[in-house]
């Protein structure tokens, strides 16, 4: 059974708060335009999280940009889809009502807390400064209200490190002030672009934990980017499995990971070392993903796929619904399933696989 | 068994100077590496891993000698088939060290800047060959191309230049370049952290195939806790300067001794939606400065079970069971933590 691209996911109780429907960002370049993010859609309701997975280049960021209304258009465009935010399309808002929104009741955080810092500005200014922008607080009482969130978010001895400079900070705590600026504001959704990357694993512990907390609190709507299926696995309700530029499969996070239904998803969970399991040789994806400018007309997959058909190199394979909430954009999804299922478990696959049964090639 | 490399009481300081512009300079170091011992066997991988700033890449680069004594104050030993490269290093004997780094080699984590924008990859695989005088003319190509081909790559691309090159394929060059003087000893730091997920297979499966063909001994940096666990056969857990537990990987990783291995462990991402709600032991705080370290046990003031004994004295590493080794006054007595790493049901 195939449907169209609109909502995959299951209709719940709460309204959602942010929906993207077929979205096709593009960007010129040399001769043409050519589409960053393929057809997009997905639903963020209050309170839950959804994880979009994908290597350098699948588009994963890019479609956060235009969800925040940072893409510069031109070289970008946006051709076709929606991106709803409690109703209203933010493809065709206009700059000052993107404003009113972006960073007040949609926040993002980024990768590298110091680039994202002012150096110049003390840290206390740099939080007050958002109390001014959008609560129209000013004063004694701005920045109480931004030490007590330096204090929330654990920044130890937060009155004495309020005056200092994000230099000064360590890279977990540069993290923190981010945060603690995001949240001044009680965002409805948090767009977190590979929040923890730069970090310890310990400090990433940390801070995934107080994501946990505050959603759990304020009950924001989180978006996350990673290319880190760990992290997707501890954090995610839903999660997104980009590849040049298109969704492969996107469901719970239980269906994605414990029955995966595209061989990208599938190869890349049998590619990455597990602490918990002993494998002896991990399965490699041959080759690498497609440039831009010369994806294949068919799946753009296709050429590292060891379930590919000869339907897949001309054609683009349909999203195939399978379940309420889980779908996968290949021809080959039932021989995918049988894979998995003769394995039993993911972990038996992999055993499979360690003993030899595929064989991995250079790139 | 005699070990292929051996560390015996290894230091690195990095002297800083400090106080100002009138007043009196005080003399500080940055302490990177603060007394480590550890054999290596030939053949076998050992992984080092431990958060940014304990001293795990100071420690791999201090074996081979690549830090000048200008800039760096390195004790200890480090004993390679008798040698004591140390002391060649402190004494910048390039002569007598030459020889040697033909023996040890070098992988580098950021295939992009490891390998000169300027120079084909023929001519950077040809260089070690120069350089120790390993073939000439005819022969040179006939080896870089053999090298590519050992490595995954066709023997056609060394006439490109790095930019036309992927990060895996990058690193691969990066690792062509290390086996070309046929070394027994591979420091690879953190060799697979830049590249994209699909493709860090493709080069852990390659490595541990090189390892078997040509009998190479690793010793692998990384702060991916599942990939160094899936690659080594021992582990060795570094923090602020110090090996705090050392062992068999697979041991290591499943019963942790050390609180500090015990917390680092449990906060390794597991890709299982079901473990999500897993126990994760919280470290309050982050790692103290090098330059100042704190007294007796460094992990001390962020340690659970900390003791009077831990922030007077300096736990040793110490056997505590058959091939295990942890530096902690507690474990060392006997007490075992009852924290794992495995999910609770």
């Amino acid at each position: 059974m195939t449907v169209d691209a609109s909502s995959g996911q299951t209709s719940n109780a709460t309204p959602p708060i942010l929906e993207v429907e077929d979205l096709v960002v593009e960007f010129r370049h040399e001769s043409g335009y050519f589409a960053a993010v393929d057809g997009l859609s997905y639903t963020l309701r209050k309170g839950e999280t959804i994880g979009v997975v994908g290597e350098s280049g699948s588009g994963k960021s890019v479609t956060n940009l235009a969800v925040m209304g940072l893409l510069q258009r031109p070289p970008a465009r946006i051709p076709r889809g929606q991106i709803r935010f409690h109703g209203k399309d933010l493809v065709k808002a206009s700059e000052r009502e993107l404003q009113k929104i972006r960073g007040n009741r949609i926040a993002m955080i980024f990768q590298d807390p110091m680039t994202s810092l002012n150096p110049y500005l003390k840290v206390s200014r740099q939080l007050t400064e958002v109390l001014e922008l959008h609560q129209n607080m000013k004063g004694d009482a701005a920045r109480e209200a931004a030490l007590h969130m330096l204090e929330r978010v654990g920044i130890p001895g937060a009155r004495k490190r309020f005056d200092q400079y994000p230099h000064q900070f360590s890279g977990g705590m540069r993290q923190r002030v981010m945060i603690a600026m995001m949240l001044l504001n009680r965002p409805e959704v948090l767009i977190a672009d590979e929040p923890t990357t730069a970090l310890d694993v310990t400090i990433q512990a940390q801070i995934l934990d107080l994501l946990k907390d505050l959603q759990k609190e304020i009950g924001m709507a989180i978006t996350l980017i990673t290319h880190d299926l760990g992290v997707v696995a501890g954090m995610a309700d839903h999660v997104i499995v980009m590849y040049a530029g298109r969704v492969m499969e996107q469901g719970l996070a239980v269906e994605v990971f414990r029955s995966p239904s595209h061989p990208y998803t599938l190869g890349l969970l049998q590619s990455i070392p597990r602490p918990d399991l002993k494998v002896e040789r991990l399965y490699s994806i041959p080759g690498r993903p497609p440039d831009i400018d010369s994806r294949p007309p068919g799946c753009p997959f296709a050429p590292r796929c060891r379930f590919k058909q000869n339907v897949c190199d001309s054609e683009r394979p349909p999203m195939v619904q399978l379940t309420a909430t889980h779908r996968s954009s290949c021809f080959a999804v039932d021989a995918v399933k049988a894979d998995v299922a003769r394995g039993e478990l993911l972990e038996r696959v992999r055993i499979d696989v360690a003993a030899g049964s595929a064989k991995g090639v250079g790139a | 068994m005699t070990p292929l490399v051996s560390l015996r009481g290894l230091k690195v300081h990095f002297p800083i100077k400090d106080g100002g512009l009138f007043k009196k300079k005080k003399k500080l170091a940055v302490k990177a590496v603060d007394g480590i011992d550890l054999d290596v066997f030939a053949g076998e991988t050992v992984g080092l891993v431990g958060e940014s700033g304990c001293g795990k890449s100071t420690t791999g680069r201090a074996i081979l000698q690549l830090y000048s004594p200008r800039v760096a104050e390195i004790s200890g030993q480090v004993i390679y088939q008798g040698t004591d490269l140390a002391e060649l290093g402190r004494k910048h004997d390039q002569a007598k060290l030459r020889p040697f780094r033909k023996d040890l080699q070098i992988i580098f984590q950021d295939p992009y800047a490891s390998l000169n924008p300027r120079m084909t990859v023929g001519s950077t695989l040809a260089e070690p060959f120069k350089i120790h005088r390993l073939a000439s003319g005819g022969e040179i190509q006939r080896r870089i191309h053999e090298l590519l081909e050992t490595v995954g790559l066709s023997p056609s691309m060394a006439n490109r230049y790095p930019h036309e090159f992927s990060g895996g394929q990058r690193q691969r060059i990066g690792i062509a370049r290390a086996l070309a003087v046929s070394p027994k000893f591979i420091v690879c730091d953190e060799p697979i952290s830049a590249l994209d997920v699909s493709i860090q297979a493709q080069v852990m499966n390659l490595m541990a195939e090189l390892q078997d063909r040509f009998h190479l001994t690793y010793l692998f940096i990384a702060h991916d806790l599942a990939a160094v666990k899936h690659i080594s056969d021992r582990i060795a857990v570094m923090y602020l300067g110090r090996i705090a537990e050392l062992g068999e990987a697979d041991t290591v990783y499943d019963s942790p001794l050390h609180p500090y291995t015990q917390a680092l462990i449990s906060a390794v991402p597991i890709p299982d939606p079901e473990q999500k709600n897993r126990r994760r032991i919280q470290l309050e705080g982050e790692i103290p400065s090098p330059l100042n370290p704190p007294s007796g046990c460094r992990f001390h003031p962020r340690c659970a079970y900390a003791e009077t004994a831990c922030k007077a004295e300096e736990p040793q590493l110490t056997e505590v069971e058959p091939g295990r080794f942890v530096a902690c006054h507690p474990v060392a007595r006997g007490m075992r933590f009852k924290v794992r790493a495995k999910p609770e049901q």
